[in-house]
């Protein structure tokens, strides 16, 4: 499998945070989980990797190629779908996709009807209302339909399940492993060990700013299970003594 | 991709919320009058004293609204929580503000343009003793020279007032909150500099007209007149520049102790102790507000205002100080503002609602911290500038009627009264309604700019009225012969409104202090 997107040590520092030379590639065809406790650093990538941050040092290189602040070909081949979005808010979410459409260069005759089509599949076939109106839920259909509307080489997505109906997720994670089988390289952020062990087929996980480790879903599957490896690699052992020392707290 | 952009834009800015209604009234309603006003009148030769001031005043919301319009390029601050669709969509920045500008450049100059056409309608219907004073066809042969430099004037303060906001953002991106629309307030100092000629002819006009009155002085134009002419007449080119080379310094080596990180400095109450501080004899609810909005920026601006205004006092004639009382208050104006009102991200209805407080309480606090540390500095500064820079100049008049009172008064009076009325109708800390709806910081800021554009304007035309015969008479042949008793009662209803509003505000923090079995 074609290596899409390598990320080389990459570091970057902000306030009290550091994020400390981070190394991964993502492949076609593959599915690549980010997992890690809040604050560990999984957006701070991501978003290093879509130059929203400018990263300290390091290297990215997407399909050979270095990228640079403000590529805007690398975006034409990338999709991607942010945890805390803000779509235009004033548009319909019809509207939103159409003007996505015309950036992306899509003859927009054609795939007016399909739009329509995709959006009644995701309930969101109101015409007239404007996306400010939507739950965070409704939000987050409209990012992920906009991220995968171009058919991109490479699928970026942060935390794309939060919020999410059942209905709604179980359509995603079958669109994710359909474009997956066409050759496109996915990565997402989740907290949700289900669908990491149901979807992935690589683990990164990451904490306190630092890779802590890596391994294919079958290696850990093998070695006890997600739930065991989070575990282990965050030190998050000491669940049961935290929770009778809470209990403490709140009864004195 | 143009039509993609363009539609998105188009519909962005005609849909708008709230904040953006007030600002399409602002770009589409306002400025459309005031350089109508403007060319129409100065051309009658009517008024005299009014064209310039209009000039000026159209010039600055011009590159307000230019600057305020290019909303859709983000904030380093923002991209650490939200992201906006321009960062990861395949468009070049520069192109996207380049498409920006020109939507705003075409926008603007189609609205003026009907605005000529209908205003033009519109004055064709005045009749007075009879006579039709602007016929239809004569006002427009008047304007049309116009109507080809508006489109020179229009594209390139679009131009100016987009690439000096995009400059400015650059710059604020270093910093948030309070400090970074302080930037923007650097940014209208740099225009005041680029166009200095301007408003010392304003300046020269209305010091030659004897108009330098409070009216005036209060006016978006006339502050600005006097506040460029007083820092750069009495304030000399290397004073200015030494003493911002020392405030540079200052600043530097503040950030260089306490930020440490230049790039991410997240304003500079996160580096400091003082919030850890309680005062014991107040309740839990008091210091939560009070360690809110009392960081230590803030309390070095109110220490150094205090002193400049006590200084000013004791030493009328160091009129260089009156520009640093300018500046500073303008700081501490943005700084105190931003602690004031949440940001859009607050939400203190779920906080407040779990917790057994009552919201009047809350209101009445946040008012008591308004009337005594924003209003009290602000009309301290006013007095002690008035009564020695403006009576040293014999140019003050003395009140003797009501009326002349209340002209005198009216623009402190009842803008002070804009907030506590935003914080009586969005109650619960301007966190959100029953409706689930919540006004945004933005949102505020703009009604006060409205509202300081609004009252500054009808305080211009009060003054007016006061010294000028031809005026009077305009007026007082409005609305059939009823003109002066209809804009009196309008003013009077306005400062009536501001009356009650002070008064409740006022009585809500001393309310808030009383205790109830069952709340803190």
């Amino acid at each position: 499998m074609n290596e899409i997107l390598k990320m080389k040590g990459v570091s970057k520092s902000f306030g009290s945070f550091k994020l400390k030379n981070i190394d991964f590639d993502i492949k076609e065809k593959e599915i690549v989980a980010f997992l890690g406790p809040n604050g560990a650093g999984k957006t701070t990538t991501i978003k290093l990797i879509m130059n929203g941050l400018k990263k300290d040092k390091g290297e990215i290189i997407f399909m050979g190629s270095f990228v640079n602040s403000n590529d805007v070909d690398f975006r034409r081949h990338i999709g991607y779908m942010p945890e805390s979005g803000t779509p235009y808010e004033f548009l319909t979410a019809r509207e939103y996709l159409e003007f996505l459409i015309g950036v992306y260069g899509i003859e927009k005759s054609k795939s007016r009807e399909k739009i329509k089509e995709v959006l009644s599949i995701f309930n969101l076939n109101d015409e007239k209302k404007h996306i400010r109106t939507y739950s965070k839920g409704m939000k987050q259909k409209v990012l992920f339909l906009g991220a995968i509307i171009h058919n991109p080489k490479l699928l970026i997505l942060d935390e794309p399940f939060n919020a999410i109906e059942p209905q709604t997720a179980m359509l995603m994670k079958n669109i994710l492993l359909e474009m997956k089988n066409d050759g496109c390289g996915i990565i997402f952020s989740s907290h949700i060990l289900e669908i990491v062990e149901k979807l992935a087929d690589r683990v990164i996980l990451i904490n306190n700013g630092e890779k802590m480790g890596e391994g294919s879903i079958a290696n850990i599957k093998e070695k006890g299970g997600l739930e065991e490896f989070f575990k282990t690699l965050t030190n998050a052992y000491q669940v049961d003594e935290n929770t009778e020392k809470i209990i403490d707290v709140i009864k004195s | 991709m143009i039509q993609a952009l363009f539609t998105a834009y188009y519909k962005e800015w005609v849909r708008g919320g709230n904040g953006r209604r007030l600002l399409q009234v602002l770009m589409l309603v306002m400025l459309p009058v005031m350089i109508y006003l403007f060319s129409v009148l100065t051309s009658q030769g009517l008024f005299s004293r009014i064209p310039m001031v209009l000039n000026t005043g159209v010039f600055i919301v011009f590159i307000a609204s230019s600057i305020y319009s290019f909303s859709y390029r983000t904030e380093a601050e923002d991209k650490l929580t939200d992201d906006f669709p321009m960062d990861f969509i395949p468009v070049n920045q520069g192109y996207a503000f380049l498409m920006q500008m020109a939507f705003v450049t075409i926008l603007l100059y189609i609205v003026v343009l009907l605005s000529f056409f209908s205003g033009a309608l519109i004055l064709n219907a005045i009749l007075i003793d009879g006579k039709r004073m602007y016929p239809f066809m004569q006002t427009l042969s008047t304007i049309k020279p116009l109507i080809f430099g508006l489109a020179y004037t229009i594209f390139f303060g679009s131009l100016f007032g987009g690439f000096l906001g995009s400059i400015v953002k650059k710059i604020s991106d270093n910093f948030s909150g309070g400090l970074k629309r302080f930037a923007l307030i650097a940014m209208y100092v740099i225009v005041f500099m680029l166009f200095r000629k301007y408003f010392t002819d304003s300046y020269g006009i209305m010091s030659n007209e004897g108009f330098l009155v409070s009216g005036y002085m209060f006016s978006i134009s006339g502050l600005s007149s006097v506040f460029v002419n007083l820092f750069f007449d009495e304030f000399s080119l290397p004073q200015f520049s030494a003493s911002m080379i020392a405030s540079a310094a200052l600043l530097v080596s503040y950030i260089g102790v306490n930020g440490k990180k230049w790039k991410f400095i997240k304003d500079f109450e996160l580096h400091t102790d003082l919030r850890d501080q309680n005062v014991k004899f107040l309740s839990p609810m008091w210091n939560l507000v009070l360690k809110r909005i009392f960081t230590t920026p803030i309390i070095v601006l109110v220490t150094l205002y205090t002193a400049l205004i006590l200084f000013v006092a004791i030493a009328p004639g160091f009129v260089a100080l009156y520009a640093a009382i300018g500046i500073a208050s303008y700081v501490y104006l943005f700084m105190f503002l931003d602690r004031i009102f949440p940001s859009k991200n607050e939400n203190y209805r779920h906080i407040l609602d779990m917790i057994p407080v009552r919201k009047e309480k809350v209101n009445g606090m946040i008012m008591g911290i308004y009337y005594i540390f924003f209003l009290l500095p602000f009309f301290a500064a006013n007095y002690v500038m008035m009564s020695n820079a403006f009576t040293m100049q014999n140019m003050l008049p003395e009140p003797n009627t009501l009326s002349q009172f209340i002209a005198l008064y009216f623009l402190p009076f009842t803008l002070s009264a804009v907030i506590p009325s935003i914080f009586a109708a969005n109650p619960y800390f301007l966190s959100e309604n029953d409706k689930g709806k919540k006004q945004s910081r933005g949102f505020v800021i703009i009604v006060l700019i409205l509202s300081y554009i609004f009252i500054s304007n009808l305080t211009l035309f009060m003054n007016m009225y006061l010294v000028n015969p031809m005026f009077q008479d305009f007026v007082q042949k409005m609305f059939w012969n009823n003109g002066y008793y209809v804009f009196k009662t309008f003013v009077y209803f306005i400062v009536f409104f501001a009356l009650y509003i002070h008064i409740s505000s006022i009585f809500s923090f001393f309310m808030s202090f009383k205790e109830n079995k069952n709340t803190v």
